[in-house]
This record gives structure tokens, sequence and C-alpha cells, in this order.
């Protein structure tokens, strides 16, 4: 992909409550390169995840331009708009959301049922995913049988099955203790190294933002004047 | 296709209520199968009732209010009457508990020109019946309900004829209508009240030698007995038959509106059971949406559980429908008009009743699913 995977260009986002209009997102410009490993950071309410659901396709700018992927998606229709997303982007949640009625490797089948796939090659390639995330070994595991860490990688590779050029992820550690934040973090890694994956991980850990190769800072919902490219040292020096 | 695993997960996930869900749809599928059986089982009767040349002669006002049988004399003097018969219906007991049975005193004789066809009644069993005064002929359901069996003694204690009937058991009436009824001579009711006291008729089943003379046979007899204490009405067995049926139609009004109530009743019980699923589900749902699933798509998931759950009980309603009628004394397809049976159509009938609350049922939440926004949805708590 030649050009940014995410370009954003003046977004503003505000939500209505009764007749107030509430600003979160105020003139952000931002832009995202292929194979970047992003992390944005900033306090609670500073509106990071409102930026990434705007890059995820789950919320549409109030104004200002959107480019993700190579799509304008602030001109997509509703079923573009899902359709693109089924491609495009891998979203990673805080809380996992993995449905508890199917296993893991059949949440990671789900994304691949947009696709036209036969039912042998989509097992192949969540099975592949899975792989991906060294849990092979609870492919027909359900969620409650599985530790919050395993729980994030099945997460992780239902995010990765359609090889989509974006992965988001929303405070991927949030839940999980230090241990397993460690080996979710270190997942996150191996797929931008090993795999050139370009990731955007919103979140408020400093050790979690230091994995990234960028990061930048949002309060208030406004980028901080200081957002500029950080070193890992600098993150990990910033913190309390 | 491809969802049906995925949707068929998601039902099962609370199976309690999946099952008590569907069973509030198979009552209601029951009731309508149980509907349209009594509807066809009563135009079947009319139908086949229809092709044969018999008219009935009742009272004027009830076919309850008995007519003398010196009226049958006059009758069979009318132009066109080839056979008669007299019949009296009788309500009495039978067995150890005193249960209620009926059945009707005739005249064995014209018995097969003037009432059921010919292979409604075993041929030898009917010989056996002509032949003793006291012979008794029952229906299938009666003989099961009293372990009746061929050559059994039978007593019948009559209510309104305060006699007590010793009969022999010799055959069955295997007419549908007269499964649960049975059949004595005329002769033998006149002989246990004695001589004072003669047995009414409550209908005159008369055969008549054409179709075209059916009106005119009509005509005659109604005048003959015009301003007499006891009129008549004489009717073809058609409309004889439909003036009984109306009544059982009166009563199947009632029952459908009461079902048509309990259909209502059923859909807002599976509207709300799909309610409460899809919001238990809300993050699920937007989950699916952030994976790409359109809200057609979405639409549709929900819409397909809301089905296939009511369908389920449809089938369930249907298959329980069939066993009850089955069991009971109903021989399935048998008899001369496949009288009590399950019609495929009841069935069909049912399963697309069963479509109807599902679609009803799981419109509203689905439409709700469809429209849930993914960032509000993954916020949401239960």
């Amino acid at each position: 992909m030649t050009g940014p995977v995410v370009e954003m260009r003046s977004v503003c986002k505000s939500y209505r409550r009764g007749d107030r209009e509430l600003p979160v997102l105020k003139d952000i410009s931002l832009c995202v390169e292929p194979r970047e490993f992003l992390a944005l950071m900033g306090p609670s309410g500073s509106g990071k995840s409102t930026l990434l659901n705007l890059m995820a396709g789950f919320d549409r700018p109030t104004s200002g331009t959107l480019v993700v992927a190579g799509r304008d998606l602030t001109r997509a229709t509703g079923p573009e708009l899902a359709r693109w997303r089924a491609g495009h982007v891998g979203f990673v949640f805080q809380l996992y959301n993995l449905l508890p009625v199917l296993t893991a490797r059949e949440n990671v089948e789900l994304p691949l049922l947009l696709a036209n796939l036969s039912r042998a090659e989509r097992r192949r390639r969540a099975e592949t995913a899975l792989a991906l995330v060294a849990l092979s070994d609870r492919l027909d595991h359900y969620p409650h049988q599985l530790s919050g860490g395993q729980e994030q990688r099945v997460a992780i590779a239902r995010a990765l099955v359609s090889d989509p050029p974006l992965l988001l992820a929303d405070e991927p550690t949030g839940d999980l203790d230090a241990e397993s934040a460690g080996e979710v973090l270190s997942l996150l890694d191996d797929l931008h190294r090993e795999l050139d994956k370009t990731i955007v991980v919103v979140t408020h850990d400093p050790v979690a933002a230091a994995r990234a190769r960028r990061v930048v800072r949002l309060e208030k919902g406004v980028l901080s004047p200081q957002a500029r490219v950080e070193r890992r040292d600098e993150v990990l020096s910033a913190a309390p | 296709m491809k969802f049906f695993p995925l949707l068929l997960k998601n039902l099962l996930r609370r199976r309690r209520r999946a099952a008590l869900t569907a069973s509030s749809v198979a009552v209601c599928v029951f009731i309508l199968v149980a509907l349209v059986t009594l509807t066809t089982y009563m135009k079947n009767i009319i139908r086949e009732t229809d092709s044969r040349l018999i008219v009935i002669t009742r009272g004027r006002y009830s076919f309850l209010d008995p007519l003398p049988y010196a009226y049958r004399a006059k009758i069979e003097h009318v132009p066109g009457v080839v056979a008669s018969n007299a019949v009296t219906l009788i309500i009495g007991t039978a067995g150890d508990k005193d249960e209620v049975v009926n059945g009707m005193a005739l005249i064995p004789e014209t018995y097969l020109d003037t009432g059921p066809q010919k292979e409604e009644i075993p041929p030898r069993d009917f010989d056996a019946f002509v032949r003793d005064r006291s012979a008794i002929l029952v229906g299938p359901v009666m003989a099961r309900r009293f372990g009746w069996k061929i050559g059994d003694t039978v007593t019948i204690r009559g209510s309104r004829y305060p006699v007590e009937l010793r009969c022999r058991l010799v055959g069955y009436l295997t007419a549908e209508i007269l499964s649960d009824y049975f059949a004595i001579h005329r002769s033998y009711l006149e002989e246990a009240l004695g001589p004072d006291r003669e047995p009414g008729v409550h209908f005159f089943p008369l055969k008549v030698e054409s179709r075209e003379a059916i009106p005119r046979v009509i005509g005659q007899i109604d005048a003959l007995f015009a301003n007499s204490a006891a009129e008549t009405k004489s009717e073809p067995q058609r409309d004889f038959m439909m003036s009984l049926a109306s009544l059982a139609r009166n009563i199947r009004d009632v029952v459908l509106a009461m079902g048509l109530v309990i259909v209502l009743a059923i859909v807002l019980v599976v509207t709300n059971s799909m309610a409460i699923s899809v919001r238990e589900r809300t993050r699920e749902m937007a989950v699916l949406k952030a994976l790409g699933f359109t809200d057609g798509q979405v639409l549709k998931l929900v819409l397909g559980e809301a089905i296939l759950l009511a369908m389920s009980g449809g089938v369930l309603g249907g298959a329980v429908s069939y066993a009850i009628f089955a069991s009971s004394g109903f021989d399935l397809g048998s008899g001369p008009a496949g009288h009590f049976a399950v019609q495929p159509l009841a069935l069909a009938d049912g399963l697309a009743l069963s479509l109807l609350i599902g679609v009803a049922a799981g419109s509203f939440p689905a439409l709700h699913a469809s429209r849930l926004r993914i960032v509000e949805a993954l916020r949401w708590v239960r």
C-alpha cells in the first residue's frame, strides 16, 4: 500500500446531549504510515478510544477528512462501512468480546463467514491464525475455559484472520495481569516485526506504549502540543 | 446457510427459556391443528352425506322433540319413499362407574338402506345383529372404554327411559361418526318399556328413489303433519348434518376466538423472549457489526433465530397433535372419509402459523438489533 494507512485531516467529533454539543475530538490531524506501530496515550476521557473508533469505522467524524486504507470513511454508507470493516480492519477490544457460545476456532472463523470461502478453508485459516497466537491446543475450548490472556490472544487471532492492513487495539492489556499483559504485548510486537502489521494501540499504560515505535498523546480531545515521535526510553522515563 | 450453526448456538444458549418459548408456540399450533382437523372432519361428513339419497324427518323445532312412531306408516305411503327407519336417541350409563353412554334404538331390517353405508358395518356383525333382538352393536371407542368384546353381555341403564337393557354384543359400528355410540333394536326398547310407554322417534331417516324426488317428498311429508301437535321438518341428510355441524361450528367459533387470543399472547411471549435475548447480547451484536456484519445481516440473524424457535415449537405442536389424535381412537386416514385424521393440510397450516409467529415476534427485536450503534452498544453492561 502506498501512502498512509490512516490519514486524518482536521477531524472533529462531538456528541449531542440534549441541546448541548459536547466536543470530544478537536481538529485532529494525524497520519499512520504502513507497518507503523503507534500508541495513542492520554488520560481517561481524552478521546483516544473515540479516535480509535473513528479509524475503525465504528463511528463517523462530525467534520474533517478521514481516509483509512485508501477509503474515505466520511463518504461511505452504513453497509459500505460494514463491508469495508470486514476486509480492512481488525479490532482488539479491552474485554476481548468473544462470543461465549462459540469455541476459540469458531470465534476466529466469525469474520470469515462474511467472505466467500468454503467451510474447510475457513477452518484452515482460523487454525492458522490460532497457531500464530500459540493457541493450537485450544481450538475447541470455549471462552470460559480459557484464561484472560488466552481469550485476548483468541481475540487477536480473530482480528488477524482476514489479514487486514490495519490492526487496532483498545486497551488490549487493560483487563489482564502483568504476565498475560506481557505476553499479549510481545505478540503485538511480533506481529509488527515479523508480519509488518500496521498497529495502533490505545493505552494509558506506559509499559504497553513503550512497545510502540511512536507514541501520540491526546489531552481533552486535542493532540498534545508535544505530540511528536517519542522513543521507547522517553515513554518509560516519563512513567510515574 | 453458513450462518445456521451460529444461529443455532445462539438459540440454544438459554435452553430452558428456548424450550418454554417453543412449547408455548407448540400449544398454539396444537389448537390450530385441532381446529383445522375438526373443520375437515365436519366437511368430510357433509360431503359424504351429500351423495346419498337420504332424507331426515324430525321435529319441526328441534330433533330433540320426539315424534310419534305412528308417523312412520304415513311417511312410507308418500310416493318416492323407498325405505324408512325410526331412530330413538338413548342417553344412559354403563359399566361399574356408571359412565355416560350415547346410542340409538332403530329398526335393523332397514338400517343399511337408511343409515350407514354397507361397508361401515361388517356383514357378519350385521347379520348377527338382525337375528338377535337383544343384540347390540357398539363403536370401537366405546368397546375399548369398557373393555367389551364380542359375545359379552352388556348392560345399558337408560336415563330418559328408566330401563335396564341387557344386550349381547355381536359386532362393531365401524363408521367414524359412530365410534362412541351403540345401536340396539327398537323392538327391544319397546319391550323393555312395556305397553304403557312408547318410545318417541327423534328422527326418521328415509331413503328416496331419486335425487329429483327429494324436494317433492320433503314437501309432501311436512304438509302431511302441518298443524298437528308434532309438526315435522324434513331435509336432505346433508342439511341435517349441517345443522348438527352448525352447533359444532358455534363451539368452534368460540374456540377460534380464544385461539386467536392465545396466538396474540404467544406472539407477545416470543417477542418478549427474543427481546430479552437480544438485550442480553447487545454487546455481542455490536461485536458482530464491528467484525463487518451489516445491519441487514444482524437483522436476518435475529429474525432467523425467532423463526427457528417458533418453527421448532410448530413441529413439536404438530407432532403432539398427530400423536394425540392417533392414540385417542381416531384412526388416521381410515374410515369412510378419513374422518378425524390429522390431515397434512392441518400440519402445514400449523407450520405456517408458527412461521408467522416467528416473523411477528422476531421483527421488533431484529429491527432493534440491526439499528444498534456499535459504539453505544459496546458500552452496554448487563
